[in-house]
């Protein structure tokens, strides 16, 4: 049988499995400027033919791992990084970050992106899990790298075509 | 504290009462009921019933609030359990954590337990070598330890037995060292896996990679069905419990099993406080329980007892158990009761890469994770600066990756389509430690946990022993690999403690001198006939296979003598 049958009769055999929907949710101990925020992830994972950050929910998802998951160091990172990320953008810009067009905002991800700042630890922490949210999605685990519950199969020599 | 001493109650009385329902426990009531005992099974923790009780065993990753991270205010609260590989969000319900039971550590030592209908049986790593003569007559050969009273012969059709009904997968392979059993069709080695294997073949003589052998129904035999389990469907999700019952568990098979011949009794939440014996006779009459719930106490009675409590808490039993005939616990006359505790060595790991074989990769899951390397270190006879030798897991897979330097349009289309690496492979090191007194556990004489019983103080090292094997495995598998072309080998020596390897042995050993030993050649308390220790205490050494197995044929065996004992009026 090949790879395709598999995964379909995987998928028929996880639809009749029960299903519990992740729901977003904060607690809100951290400063939740989401405003900023689903801008940040929607400009890390821009909406093009497929949904953005914005629309997966992932500033909810980078928020609540920061707060439940991260240590000390990193809610400390997070904090301090997302008002001075405000602050220097002010600063350059002469306006809020969630006032601004979508290229300034761009442009200055990129800068934060490409080169060394005090910002880096902030932006790869936000990056990460941006990252972590986007490739462990309900959309990306379904349409992009489907995840197999029941793969019922273990191929020893899989052979590349 | 209410405390029922009302002997004549008919429903405290049974033929036999097993302590823990873990993967020995398991077996032993199974064992039991099959010969008509009528057998209570008493479990510290709570029930946990196949199927019903595996809430997360359905969900896909973006299921879990955290994917499976586990918060960091757990975390924090609970070191030493965080440090299990399998202590994730999907089953982190089936581990004690480290505020729920607290143990006194004179030498850090990372006690991982479950307290469950089941045990450890739910989340183990389902790795199951026979040990041979190698093993048998390592003590008596290398001068350590008390020498085994058994040898692979008594043994051998035991680990049959329970091989036949757990379903174990593994090729016949005819290793000197690592016995072949009754075995279903092995998870074939993969390419790379294969071609180190060829490698290892061209420059060793005595080194090779085999499928690892695991408790896994690759295809199920009538057996299996009978007791509602079916093949295993490659989910590699094994720790949250299996709702195929691919793998073995008590719970899905020895328990079940039990149930159905009527026989069988089993309360939960009830912890094994001390085993009770008559004055006249000096042997066990029963056990007394505390109701973790009510902090009742309740006596229980029978003519056979059986303590399967894990290592370190059937230890304390034994040592808790005090009375006029036994005044330093059961088992103890010799003071050796939770001496000579040992444990396996896992501190080392060695990962590489390997640019070959690019054609090929792997499809779906491979339940048994990968090949096994059996013990090749002095097996015929002494020939490096330490005793005895190590096993080791290795196994090749090929990971996805995305280049993730950009941000924007760039960085999404590169997420979007992964590319296969190159192989990585891995191996892990599992070293045989030499039991020593110097290495126990016992009970501490202040620290009383929340049901008024003492805590344990466990005290166990490494040596130098231990220290030297492992700067052998990393010389070795270094060699290993690069004779067979791996790049970027990297070796990683980890400090964790003893007790993350989640197989500590020993403490009640097993011997033929009741001088030297606790139990006899049949897991017989030597001073108390009718208690019978069948899991990781028993052990007289460590080998280096995994032991679940051997606790099993070691309890099917153990239950059989018992019973015809207990017939022919010897108990």
């Amino acid at each position: 049988m090949n790879r395709k049958a598999f995964l379909e009769r995987g998928i028929i055999l996880a639809g009749g499995l029960a299903f519990l929907p992740y729901l977003p949710g904060c607690k809100n101990t951290l400063d939740n400027t989401s405003g900023v925020l689903s801008d940040i992830v929607e400009i890390i994972i821009p909406q093009t033919q497929t949904p953005g950050g914005k629309a997966l929910g992932l500033h909810h998802f980078v928020v609540k791992m920061v707060e439940d998951c991260g240590d000390d160091a990193q809610q400390q990172i997070y904090k301090d990084g997302l008002k001075e990320f405000s602050s220097l953008f002010q600063k350059q810009n002469k306006k809020d970050f969630s006032e601004a067009s979508m290229e300034d905002q761009t442009l200055f991800l990129e800068e934060i992106n490409n080169k060394e700042s005090n910002l880096n630890p902030f932006f790869s922490l936000v990056k990460g899990l941006t990252i972590k949210g986007y490739t462990n999605s309900k959309y990306y685990m379904t349409d992009i790298v489907p995840y197999e519950l029941v793969p019922a199969r273990y191929n020893a020599f899989y052979k590349i075509a | 504290m209410f405390i029922n001493n009302n002997s004549d109650n008919k429903d405290n009385h049974f033929d036999a009462i097993v302590i823990g329902s873990g993967i020995s426990g398991g077996w032993a009531a199974k064992e039991l009921a099959e010969k008509g005992m009528k057998t209570l099974v008493v479990e510290r923790g709570r029930d946990v019933k196949h199927i019903v009780d595996y809430p997360t065993t359905n969900m896909t990753p973006y299921e879990f609030e955290h994917r499976l991270d586990i918060p960091y205010a757990i975390k924090k609260e609970n070191p030493i359990i965080s440090r299990c590989y399998a202590f994730r969000e999907d089953a982190m319900h089936f581990f004690v954590k480290d505020k729920e039971h607290p143990y006194v550590q004179e030498k850090p030592f990372d006690w991982i337990r479950g307290y469950q209908v089941g045990g450890k049986s739910l989340m183990w790593a389902r790795q199951t070598q026979r040990w041979s003569d190698f093993d048998f007559e390592g003590p008596a050969r290398d001068g350590f330890a008390v020498d085994w009273p058994i040898r692979y012969k008594d043994i051998a059709p035991w680990y049959s037995y329970v091989e036949k009904f757990v379903g174990i997968s593994g090729n016949r392979d005819n290793i000197p060292q690592l016995p072949d059993g009754e075995f279903l069709p092995a998870y074939p080695l993969n390419t790379v896996e294969e071609y180190f294997k060829s490698k290892l073949g061209e420059n060793y003589k005595n080194r090779t990679v085999i499928s690892a052998r695991c408790a896994h129904l690759s295809e199920p035999q009538p057996i299996h069905l009978e007791q509602g389990r079916g093949k295993c469907l490659n989910r590699t999700l094994c720790q949250r419990g299996c709702p195929f019952g691919g793998y073995f568990s008590s719970n899905s098979s020895t328990l079940p099993w039990a149930a159905k011949t009527g026989n069988l009794t089993m309360i939960t939440d009830s912890i094994a406080k001390s085993i009770l014996i008559d004055k006249q006779t000096g042997k066990a009459k029963g056990v007394r329980i505390i109701n973790a719930k009510t902090m009742e106490t309740r006596e229980y009675y029978a003519k056979i007892i059986f303590v399967n409590a894990s290592t370190i808490n059937s230890i304390a039993l034994l040592l808790n158990s005090k009375s006029q005939r036994h005044e330093n616990g059961i088992g103890n006359e010799n003071d050796l009761v939770g001496k000579f505790l040992a444990f396996h060595n896992y501190s080392a790991r060695i990962s590489a890469q390997f640019e070959g074989s690019l054609d090929y990769s792997t499809d779906g899951r491979n339940p048994a994770s990968g090949g096994y390397i059996p013990r090749f270190r002095n097996v015929e006879k002494q020939e490096t600066n330490f005793l005895r030798g190590y096993a080791a897991g290795f196994s090749a897979q090929r990971y996805t990756h995305s280049n993730q330097d950009e941000i924007g349009v760039g960085l999404k289309e590169s997420l979007d389509n992964p590319k296969l690496g190159i192989w990585s492979v891995g191996s892990h090191m599992m070293g045989e430690t030499i039991p020593k007194a110097s290495n126990w556990a016992k009970l501490d004489e202040k620290m009383k946990d929340q049901f008024g019983m003492p805590q344990i103080r466990i005290s166990v090292d490494y040596d130098d022993n231990d220290r030297k094997m492992k700067a052998d495995y990393l010389d070795q598998l270094s060699e290993m690999f690069e004779k067979a072309g791996f790049v970027n080998i990297k070796r990683n020596e980890s400090d964790q403690a003893p007790g993350l390897d989640i197989h500590e042995m020993g403490g009640a050993r097993m011997g033929k001198d009741p001088k030297t030993s606790v139990l006899n050649a049949f897991n017989q308390v030597h001073s108390c006939k009718n208690v019978f220790v069948t899991d990781g205490a028993c052990m007289t050494s460590t080998s280096s296979q995994n032991p679940s197995l051997s606790y099993m044929a070691f309890t099917a065996r153990a239950v059989d003598y018992a019973v015809k004992e207990l017939k022919k009026g010897n108990l």
